[in-house]
């Protein structure tokens, strides 16, 4: 089933890092299953021609990125949930007036945990496609809300969303501080109500910010949402960015 | 949700094509002035994957019918499509036979009975495999997409699912929502 990675592989990654791939997509794809035995060392020694050591430090990878649990000297196993699956539908609504953010109240939905902190509040230079998507010129400012979503105590999401500085001005979007029910519902109730959603979904090798603000435990990519928010008039009233490490989630859309 | 409808850039892959019209990828690349085409390099039956069989909701192992393609645009490969079907409804059909199907499978499905109702696609992302950096031409810092794809007809039974795999680079899956609260 996956190929033996050759020592002279024109790969050029260190043969520790070409196992885990093929072995990370093995357990992806769910020919290896959750909760079942990884194949053991001398196995895997065998079957990619590798020593016992460079075996060691490609399972090592797996349990770092979560995807593998186990202790030295007994078998690894893959770990039970692969992937969270995420509905982007869930999270573009604005909550109804005292809930929670609508993405919390998903996780809890789910049994999980979750939570946000709030990183960032600036009027900053947005990055070229959030200043083309809100209509400005280059060099005018937009309100950036950083901040990171954490399931279970593991941060899952970075999340950059710009507002239009007409929108945010005035009001309590502009503090660092939270808002109760987040943005969407503030702008809801300044008549900004949110009637299409356009998200393009593209992924790539995490930037520096990406990977410690998600505590990245190695070359990972990111699965990168770029998501535009329009209310009446086609009226853009928010840009965000979601970068979620690949290989933990998946988005869900369904029409 | 209920009342809040995504649409996706894919729709023109999901419809049937009438007789004689070339399949829509040839279609929608020709519109952009680019020559898609597409290789088939396997059709016939095999075991289900299991993400296949959980689709199906039929035991890991059982028999489907599968297409695994690829999709190449101005000659140079852009994504591995791996398509499965229920052994049920296309074992012994066109579909389980090595060869191209006029106006596309989707078409020949709805000869069969089966119209596509609902799409459900989840998007993950994560590096290439060695066979996928091979058949992409994709160097081993480049990642993937990985689009799932399950159809369901109009009576709700699932009758297709796709894998494809496409590099990430350069990339984009469009999705876009009414939202009607």
């Amino acid at each position: 089933m996956t190929p033996k990675a050759a020592p002279e592989s024109p790969d050029g990654r260190p043969l520790h890092e070409r196992i885990a791939a093929d072995l990370r997509e093995a357990i992806m794809s769910g020919d290896f299953e959750p909760g079942g035995n990884l194949p053991s060392t001398e196995q895997l020694k065998a079957r990619f021609e590798a020593s016992g050591a460079t075996v060691q430090k490609a399972l090592g990878l797996l349990k770092d990125e979560g995807l593998a649990v186990g202790r030295p000297g007994s078998s690894v196993q893959v770990r039970a949930h692969r992937r969270q699956i995420m509905h982007p539908a869930a999270y573009s609504a604005p909550a109804a007036p005292g809930d929670t953010y609508r993405w919390i109240a998903e996780a809890e939905n789910r049994g999980q945990a979750g939570r946000s902190t709030l990183r960032e509040v600036a009027e900053v230079v947005p990055p070229a496609d959030v200043r083309v998507a809100l209509g400005l010129i280059e060099g005018e400012r937009a309100l950036l809300r950083e901040q990171i979503l954490y399931l279970d105590d593991e941060p899952c999401e970075l999340v950059k969303s710009y507002y239009p500085l007409e929108l945010a001005r005035g009001t309590a979007m502009m503090h660092k501080k939270k808002i109760r029910g987040g943005t969407p519902a503030l702008l809801a109730e300044a008549g900004y109500l949110p009637r299409r959603t356009v998200d393009k979904v593209s992924a790539c090798i995490a930037t520096q910010e990406q990977y410690e603000a998600l505590r990245l435990p190695s070359d990972l990519p990111i699965l990168r949402t770029f998501r535009v928010v329009l209310s009446d008039d086609d009226r853009v009233i928010e840009v965000t960015e979601m970068a979620k490490a690949g290989h933990l989630y998946e988005l869900q859309y369904e029409y | 949700m209920a009342s809040d409808e995504w649409v996706s850039a894919s729709a023109p892959y999901v419809a049937p094509r009438h007789n004689g019209v070339s399949d829509a990828w040839t279609e929608e690349s020709a519109k952009r002035s680019r020559k898609g085409g597409q290789k088939l390099a396997f059709a016939g039956e095999i075991e289900a994957p299991p993400e296949v069989a959980e689709a199906f909701g039929i035991p890991e192992g059982a028999s489907v019918v599968a297409r695994k393609r690829v999709i190449t645009l101005d000659g140079d490969p852009i994504e591995l499509t791996d398509t499965y079907y229920p052994a049920s409804l296309a074992a012994g059909t066109a579909l389980a036979v090595p060869s191209k199907i006029k106006g596309g499978a989707v078409t020949m499905l709805a000869q069969l009975g089966h119209n596509p109702d609902r799409i459900h696609e989840a998007v993950s992302a994560r590096m290439p495999s060695r066979e996928e950096q091979d058949a992409l031409h994709l160097g081993s810092q480049d990642p993937v997409l990985i689009l799932r794809r399950v159809t369901t007809d109009t009576e709700g039974a699932p009758i297709q699912v796709d894998l494809m795999t496409m590099p990430a680079r350069g990339r984009h899956l469009n999705y876009e929502m009414q939202v009607n609260r």
